[in-house]
């Protein structure tokens, strides 16, 4: 093959693989995309399907005080929130789903969340290394308008009930 | 994982390290680029299939851009790459920005970590292949090694190809080198270990303080961290690219003895300046044109530069600030300043600084405006409120330390000890690793602040 032809044809493969990747580019930034945005779902469906927890798991229902007190979260930052945690201090096992205004509201949302899982850690660390495992092993996630925190050997069962719920399509 | 991380510094940095060392030459760069594509992944998976696939486009279309021969084909291409860049950047870093000033409502995507500078590096690669100031890379890894190394994938230096091109086919990897690159970095790790987490604590105390001599003296401790947070972080990539066999370009020289704001910002982020040089104010015409089209490019390269920093209008605000005041350094004050004592020089530079640093770090507009009032007794809550002699005192040591490691004098010391009592300066250096290590086992999370940009 000549050397123009062989450029020809080299120019031909660069131009195929470049069109390849832009369309992979097109692909992975829809399904990013649709990957983070949400349902506009109200927290009364997050209560009913997570409402066997409050009978079953033992765990009681938190409010807005338990919110600002925990996380430094007050009520002029989220909407709605479904709280669920232990009575028990030395059990670290909860539930939390909150609806904020916002994407920017979801984001410090997190943030508080990820805050105080940090500080959880830190606290039992050296005394209760099952409840550390547990908060290690804890979900915080942002989807859309919605802040999620779980923490319990369920935590990737509830994971997927609350993706099930918001996931669009 | 930030670099003044445990998992860093006791995990990864010493694993990639050893395998780099222990590998053969040719595996080398394949295992620093695993190192770095592991080290993306654990602070943004999602993110890691983007990189890849902007790390392919550039490669390729280097590729193509040096299989054309010069006409309008080639021009087109390289145009079309640039714009795709571009609209990436745009739409992962600008498009929420966009939406919020339209007043559409839209769901905002998280920032991929490093998006604006591995775009950088991208584009000033496909720039100077398209001006033939360098051949394109053959080799996917070299390339993707190029933009994904780890030490300064997400903050930089910008690196430009041409830097590093030979580096990535045969570079030193010796003794000597890493000694010197570990001791870059301990440098790096302590200015941000001890002096910038210490003065990111003082800054939040100095911000719930009242009165307008503590929101100047918050704005001094502010300038401080940014300072030391930055450019430890750099000295940090620059000490690992030399354990690595890399040199990678400077980003600082003693910033704060300016004796101007031109100066200035010809010894901050240099790397960043210089690709704005390079690829935006030279191709506008630079300074070889009318005073009015040079106002003009002035202006056009520091809205850019603020808005590098971040989709927010008061980074515009922060561009556009310093673009007036080097225009009026150029066309007003050229004569005043040059009868000014280097002393004074010094004051109204740094007081400039610190002002624009007040508009950086709000967090709107409406916060710039509100923190630049306070500076000037507006909304400050009188001059000298209650807490600010109590806080004065507090960091007053740091503050004193703090400038005393801005100036060239300490390094020149450093470097003289190191000649003649090089047992001392070790012992010295491993003794700052260990109080790192110490702050960073009693701290908490350490962010760097560049990381958002």
């Amino acid at each position: 093959m000549s050397a123009v032809n062989r450029k020809r044809v080299d120019t031909r493969r660069y131009i195929l693989a470049e069109a390849l990747l832009c369309v992979a580019l097109l692909v992975y930034i829809i399904v990013i995309r649709s990957g983070s945005s949400a349902l506009d779902v109200p927290i009364a469906r997050f209560e009913e399907r997570f409402a066997v927890l409050e009978s079953g798991d033992g765990l009681i229902r938190g409010d807005a005080n338990s919110l600002l007190e925990f996380f430094s979260l007050s009520d002029d930052m989220y909407e709605e929130a479904y709280y669920l945690y232990s009575e028990s201090g030395l059990d670290t096992r909860q539930l939390l789903v909150i609806k904020c205004a916002s994407e920017e509201g979801k984001d410090a949302a997190v943030s508080a969340v990820s805050a105080y899982n940090a500080s959880q850690m830190k606290v039992f660390a050296d005394y209760a290394p099952e409840q550390y495992a547990l908060l290690k092993r804890s979900v915080i996630l942002g989807r859309g308008n919605y802040c999620f925190y779980a923490v319990s050997e369920n935590a990737q069962e509830w994971e997927e009930v609350f993706l099930s719920l918001i996931r669009k399509g | 994982m930030v670099f003044s991380s445990l998992n860093f510094l006791c995990v990864f940095l010493p694993l990639v390290l050893l395998a780099h060392y222990i590998v053969p030459r040719e595996w080398k760069n394949t295992v620093l680029l695993a190192g770095s594509l592991v080290f993306y992944a654990y602070g943004e998976a999602e993110y890691l299939v983007l990189l890849l696939l902007s790390i392919s486009i550039n490669y390729v279309a280097g590729l193509h851009l040096a299989a054309l021969k010069d006409g309008p084909e080639r021009r087109w291409l390289l145009a079309a790459d640039v714009i795709l860049n571009l609209l990436l950047l745009g739409y992962f870093k600008y498009s929420g920005f966009l939406m919020d000033t339209l007043g559409i409502r839209h769901s905002r995507l998280s920032l991929p970590l490093g998006i604006s500078f591995f775009t950088f590096q991208g584009l000033s690669y496909i720039i100077d292949v398209y001006r033939r100031k360098t051949d394109a890379q053959r080799s996917w890894t070299k390339y993707a090694l190029y933009i994904s190394m780890f030490p300064q994938l997400v903050a930089g230096p910008i690196v430009m190809y041409s830097d590093i091109q030979r580096q990535l086919d045969r570079r030193t990897v010796n003794s000597e080198w890493f000694g010197r690159g570990a001791e870059r970095f301990i440098i790096g790790l302590s200015k941000k270990v001890l002096l910038a987490n210490a003065l990111g604590e003082a800054v939040t105390a100095a911000q719930a303080t009242p009165g307008v001599l503590a929101a100047w003296l918050c704005a001094l401790l502010y300038s401080l961290q940014i300072y030391f947070d930055f450019s430890g972080y750099s000295d940090m990539a620059i000490g690992m690219g030399y354990m690595l066999g890399f040199k990678l370009p400077e980003n600082f020289d003693h910033p704060y003895i300016s004796k101007s704001i031109t100066e200035f910002w010809r010894r901050w982020h240099m790397t960043l300046s210089a690709w704005f040089r390079d690829y935006v104010y030279i191709p506008l015409g630079g300074n070889r044109v009318s005073a009015g089209r040079h106002i003009f490019n002035l202006l056009a390269v520091w809205t850019l530069t603020g808005l590098w920093h971040g989709a927010s209008w008061n980074f515009v605000l922060w561009g556009m600030y310093y673009a007036v005041i080097l225009v009026c350094e150029k066309y007003v004050l050229a004569g005043w300043l040059k009868r000014m004592s280097s002393a004074s020089r010094r004051i109204y530079t740094l007081a400039l600084v610190a002002v624009g640093w007040v508009i950086f770090m709000a967090d709107s507009t409406g916060g710039a405006f509100r923190a630049l009032g306070a500076l000037i007794g507006i909304g400050a809550g009188g001059f000298a409120g209650a807490g600010f002699v109590y806080l004065l005192r507090s960091c007053i040591v740091l503050i004193i330390v703090s400038i005393a490691c801005c100036v060239p004098g300490l390094y020149r010391v450093l470097v003289r000890g190191s000649a003649r009592h090089p047992l001392v300066y070790c012992g010295v250096m491993a003794g700052l690793f260990v109080l790192c290590l110490a702050a960073l086992v009693w701290g908490g999370y350490n962010p760097f602040l560049y990381f958002r940009f």
